[in-house]
């Protein structure tokens, strides 16, 4: 059946030339961040557990950039310290939830049938447990840490990934190119790694980068809530829980350096993720 | 006495960080009352922005030049207000998809009265009374019950009637219809084009009728313009620029139309009966089960058969099976019951890759939309060797000659071979399409509806291609359309099919001038025809609209 | 008396009826899921190596009473599935056993703390709801003005703040700073209540404004670029019309689903906000039941949080037919 297309007007599209500012700066405090976390202890010029009694909430001094903390502590240094521990966690969730859910995704939509309904229930089950929630309950369970908290979000992020990777797979399956594909004699699974699996990525990619900014920020919120990592040791989250008692004192610092913290990687990672997904999603552009 | 004059009209859209597109360049026509003008040209050509200009539908980018006259009204420099009762009660439209024309989630009904119902004074008992009379008068039962429907429910060819309806609504002096016919099926088209030209000469209303086939120009426009890229090419009364064009483009338009260029041709005889058929298919049938509806039968104990070297068309509307018949051809899917038998003889293999890898190397497939059956990760150049590597061993050398042969034999250069598809016209697209199907010089080639995306210069230039490899390769066609009038172009051999059976077939000159089923004439008759030429098989049998069956596309 | 039907038309009855089949598929998974849930739920204690009786009584002294009389409480000497069994029929009832730390029934210390949450959560709502849609709507109608890129870049900020960074802030400046709220507690009767909780719920609706935000914007911009839009505008209805009639009610289907999805993130979060606002709502007795290793009233939260979840969900997938009437033959959604 013929079809004429309607005519298409030029979309709006950023100029190719045109630096893209914001992307830099995101880019530049990322790799920033992840120099401090890697070299912690060269970065860092105090350590992040010495108390100074003497010097509480010391507000910017020359030697405490940023101020101290209600025991003395530099705040510079339990911030560098602390971005160990809010990277680590979402790389590794990242990481486990992308791969469980591009393959269960992947063969969920490719499969059909038994198989997609099962692997669909499967995920509509998990998709029931908030992944803040699960965490709590793995606290509840196996005690306070990164370690439970971590491998419950890695399970509650997966059908994120697999949902939206089925979804995919499941439309691409039927374009007429997999069709061509196929009556050119390529196997099925080559058809679906090597031909579907790449149309897939861009889109997945850019819910993982989205995902990334989610956990980090709920694995702060379990440390903030005292569940997560546990004092003394540095962490965003219990930075910020410990800084809030001096809040009402009038010292917003020790609270409000961590928040900001969370806030800018979250805006960066976002940044770099938007830019990822147009990248992977139209790499002819 | 003048409805519509359109004068110098200039539009250019500029777009930030982007060159200005010219998209119309001084185009002049006018409608007088009670006149039928067509407006003629390929994808791009401008067509559907003159129908927009002329209602003041136009994009916020564009700036626009010249004047437009509707009725005494200047479109151009009229106010909001001024323009709605314009549209409201002088000149209304008819889209392409009727599908996606009507907000899904009301009904027919609120469709019908919404901008009457906007006007001061507006009587909703009345209103609705008039829009049931509309509803019936074009051919739906039941109009009160459609009232009530919503869109999902009816079939396009019933929509479009609805929308034809709800642009009568308050007798407008202009009807635009904007290839409003475009995405029915053959005899659905036929009969909405009569509902239009009656309810145009009924109302003594002034029609600009756009389309891109030359042909249903023909068969229904007092006078026609061609335009291209934006500048009349061509103007006057229809049947003076049909049989004696005056401007390059509308020659090489006319000569590619199917059916303007005279009596079906038949294809090149060079089908050899001699040797073992190159397709068999016999007693096939195929069944779909889809969750909540009833099944579709899609094909029922069909059989065929191509000699070798022969080229059979398959023709039939949406839903007659025709697609699923190529799909298991291709291999693509499996018959219920039946046998079917490609290049002679079953196809043995030690294991599956092998048994993949010969049945691929026999029977090769062109899909319909070159713009989805390419990877568009993949250049000519790399596709082609993907293809070539998993088939063939050849070294480097040897497989970059044998790109460049297939490029070169599908009329491309190799500038082509490492451009991105999106850089690549629909045309263009479709012959790497039939470069990587030849590549594996397969036995018979399965084209599904291969042509019916591409403008009309383009298809004949893809049918003349498949032409060329079918008397250099040998290879045997499988040509599945809805469009009859291409069909004799290629194949010698047609078949009929209608609710997944075949309702008759022969060589293909026998059935195209002499039809026995009624079905087949029906389809004949569709074809539209020249106003001036007489029909050979009689008029086009008006149809129940509610004969058709709800489509969901074709299977 | 009901019209007549057009041939070729649906039989009347059966619309009916597959919407009523639509519906019970839809309120059985809603069972199902939860039933799962809880069996997860009930048996994630298996999952810890030991003996159940010690992991109860985690930092509790054992001694042979405090061994007797949870043994007794829980049933821990029948076998597994009957005491999910008792377990899940107690739940049924209202009966979610007993609390380890207040030493009452969990179904009294939760219904001694729901007021709170719901307070917040309805609050919040009804902030995110408003705020959000009205944002969305503003910026898709002013589509590339400077007013839309000013929403979708405050959106963009708003987004990337949890809730207990936007607790801080807000305790910062309208608690400390200006002193217009209180930062802690929920006060005593129902308007000082609500009084205490607007900073709270401002804190929790803020990142949720910005997603309702642009959800709302880029559903409204895509119905905006649907053909029946430009065929209303080419019939002469007026613009408000258009926007209303066309373009918002056919984007209502996709909100609705989004904010659905989000109600999870909402009861969750409530635990950040109440432990930043010092509130005695349900989310801070999940911590402190966490931090004290009362898992009855842990086991008894997660399963109430996820039961609303998956309900308001199910709820969200029935109005879907209402709003599209696709969905109701079956079709897919657009």
């Amino acid at each position: 059946m013929s079809i004429q297309a309607a005519p298409r007007l030029p979309l709006k599209r950023q100029s190719l030339h045109k630096t893209r500012w914001g992307l830099v700066i995101s880019i530049g405090f990322l790799a920033l961040v992840l120099i401090a976390a890697i070299f912690a202890p060269l970065v860092a010029p105090f350590s992040p557990a010495a108390v100074d009694l003497l010097r509480v909430n010391s507000g910017p001094t020359p030697q405490h950039w940023l101020g101290t903390d209600a025991l003395g502590r530099d705040i510079l240094s339990r911030m560098v310290y602390g971005s160990r521990t809010a990277l680590t966690g979402p790389i590794v969730v990242v990481l486990a939830s992308t791969i469980l859910g591009l393959l269960s995704g992947l063969w969920a939509g490719w499969a059909g049938g038994k198989i997609d309904a099962i692997i669909s229930r499967i995920f509509d089950i998990v998709l029931a447990f908030p992944a803040l929630l699960l965490a709590i309950l793995a606290v509840a369970l196996f005690g306070k840490g990164l370690i439970a908290p971590v491998i419950a979000m890695s399970i509650a992020y997966t059908p994120y990934i697999g949902r939206l990777t089925r979804q995919l797979v499941a439309t691409e399956k039927n374009r007429q190119y997999v069709a061509a594909y196929k009556v050119q004699g390529f196997s099925a699974p080559w058809i679906a790694t090597r031909a579907v699996m790449p149309n897939v990525l861009g889109v997945v990619g850019s819910q993982t980068t989205q995902n990334f900014g989610y956990v980090l920020v709920e694995l702060a919120a379990l440390s903030f809530l005292g569940l997560g990592i546990q004092a003394p040791k540095a962490d965003w989250g219990n930075m910020i829980n410990e800084g809030q008692a001096a809040l009402v004192s009038g010292n917003f610092l020790p609270a409000l350096i961590p928040s900001i913290a969370v806030v800018l990687v979250v805006v960066a990672v976002n940044s770099v993720g938007g830019w990822l997904s147009d990248k992977l999603g139209d790499p002819f552009a | 006495m003048r409805l519509l004059d359109v004068n110098e009209l200039n539009l250019d859209i500029k777009v930030h960080g982007a060159p200005t597109l010219e998209l119309l360049k001084a185009v002049s026509l006018h409608i007088d009352r009670g006149e039928t003008v067509a407006l003629v040209g390929e994808s791009g050509s401008g067509k559907s922005l003159t129908a927009r200009a002329v209602l003041g539908l136009l994009p916020s980018t564009a700036t626009v030049t010249g004047t437009i006259d509707l009725g005494g009204v200047q479109v151009l420099k009229a106010n909001g207000p001024e323009l709605r009762a314009l549209r409201r009660t002088r000149a209304a439209m008819v889209f392409q998809d009727p599908r996606s024309s009507i907000n899904p989630v009301r009904t027919l009904g609120a469709h019908l009265i919404e901008p009457m119902m906007q006007e001061p004074g507006a009587d909703k008992a009345a209103l609705e009374k008039r829009a049931i009379g509309l509803l019936a008068s074009m051919g739906l039962s039941n109009p009160e019950a459609r009232m009530k429907q919503y869109p999902h429910e009816l079939s396009g060819g019933m929509l479009q009637r609805v929308m034809i309806a709800g642009a009568l609504m308050n007798d407008p002096e202009l009807l635009i219809c904007d290839e409003s016919t475009t995405a029915l099926d053959v005899t659905t088209q036929a009969a909405v084009i009569e509902l239009l030209s009656t309810a145009v000469q009924e109302r003594s209303m002034g029609m600009l009728f756009i389309t891109h086939d030359l042909a249903l120009a023909a068969s229904i426009a007092d006078r026609t313009y061609v335009l291209r890229n934006g500048v009349v090419q061509e103007h006057g009364e229809t049947r003076q620029v049909f049989e004696a064009p005056v401007s390059e483009y509308t020659k090489a338009l006319v000569a590619a139309t199917p059916s303007m260029a005279g009596a079906p041709k038949t294809g090149a005889h060079i089908s050899d009966s001699s040797q073992t058929p190159v397709l068999r298919v016999e007693n096939v049938s195929k069944t779909y089960y889809l969750s909540g509806q009833p099944p579709v039968e899609a094909l029922k104990n069909v059989s065929l058969a191509i000699p070798a070297g022969g080229g059979l068309a398959i023709v039939g509307e949406s839903g007659s099976g025709k697609s699923t018949l190529g799909r298991i051809v291709a291999g693509l899917e499996g018959p219920d019951t039946g046998e079917m038998s490609v290049a002679g003889g079953e196809i043995t293999g030690s294991n599956a890759k092998e048994r993949r890898l010969k049945k691929a190397s026999r029977v090769q497939m062109v899909f319909q939309d070159p713009y989805q059956s390419l990877d568009s990760r993949l250049t000519p150049a790399k596709a082609l060797q993907t293809v070539l590597k998993l088939h063939y061993k050849l070294d480097a050398k040897a497989m970059n000659a044998r790109v460049i042969e297939l490029l070169e034999s599908v009329g491309l250069e190799e500038k082509h071979a490492n451009l991105y598809p999106r850089k690549l016209s629909g045309g263009q697209r479709q012959r790497v399409a039939i470069a990587k199907a030849m590549a594996l010089e397969p036995r018979l080639l399965v084209l599904d509806e291969a042509t019916s995306a591409l403008d009309v210069s383009v298809q004949a230039q893809v049918l003349e291609l498949v032409n060329k490899l079918r008397r250099e390769q040998g290879v045997s066609v499988l040509f599945i359309s809805h469009d009859l009038a291409i069909v004799g172009e290629i194949c010698d051999e047609l078949l009929v099919v209608q609710n997944g059976s075949i309702v008759e077939s022969g060589p293909t000159a026998q059935v195209l001038n002499h039809p026995q089923h009624p079905y087949t004439q029906t389809l004949l008759a569709s074809v539209p025809r020249p106003r001036w030429e007489t029909n050979p098989h009689g008029a086009a049998e008006p149809q129940d609209a509610d004969l058709e069956p709800a489509k969901n596309s074709s299977l | 008396m009901a019209p007549p039907q057009a041939s070729g038309a649906k039989d009347p009855g059966k619309p009916v009826l597959a919407g009523l089949k639509l519906a019970a598929g839809k309120i059985g998974s809603f069972i199902f899921t939860v039933f799962v849930s809880s069996v997860i739920v009930f048996f994630s204690r298996w999952l810890v190596p030991g003996d159940p009786i010690s992991f109860l009584l985690r930092g509790r002294s054992p001694n042979p009473e405090a061994i007797a009389e949870v043994t007794a409480i829980y049933g821990l000497d029948k076998p597994p599935l009957e005491q999910y069994w008792n377990w899940i029929t107690g739940v049924l009832t209202g009966d979610f056993g007993r609390s380890l730390q207040y030493r009452q029934d969990v179904s009294e210390v939760i219904l001694g703390r729901l007021p709170v949450t719901l307070g917040l959560v309805v609050m919040s709502g009804i902030m995110i709801a408003v705020l959000g849609l009205a944002a969305g709507i503003c910026a898709s109608l002013l589509r590339g003005t400077w007013a839309d890129r000013a929403i979708i870049a405050s959106m963009s900020g708003l987004a990337a703040i949890p809730s207990f960074v936007g607790a801080i802030v807000l305790i910062a400046i309208f608690a400390v700073q200006l002193g217009m709220f209180p930062s802690f507690g929920s006060g005593t009767g129902f308007w000082d209540m609500i009084y205490h909780l607007i900073l709270p719920s401002l804190a929790l609706a803020l990142s949720f404004i910005a997603v309702v935000g642009r959800v709302t914007r880029s559903a409204m911009l895509e119905e905006f670029s649907r053909e029946h839009v430009e065929v209303a505008r080419s019939r002469g209805v007026t613009p408000v019309a258009v926007v209303i009639r066309h373009v918002l009610r056919n984007a209502l289907g996709p909100i609705l689903t989004v904010s659905g999805l989000l109600v999870a993130g909402l009861l969750v979060s409530s635990a950040i906000v109440e432990q930043a606002f010092g509130l005695a709502g349900l989310g801070s007795l999940l911590v402190s039941s966490v931090d004290r290793l009362d898992f009855p009233v842990v086991q008894a939260i997660v399963l109430i949080v996820v039961t609303a979840f998956v309900a308001i969900n199910t709820l969200v997938d029935l109005l879907g037919p209402v709003i599209d009437p696709r969905l109701k033959a079956g079709e897919g959604a657009r």
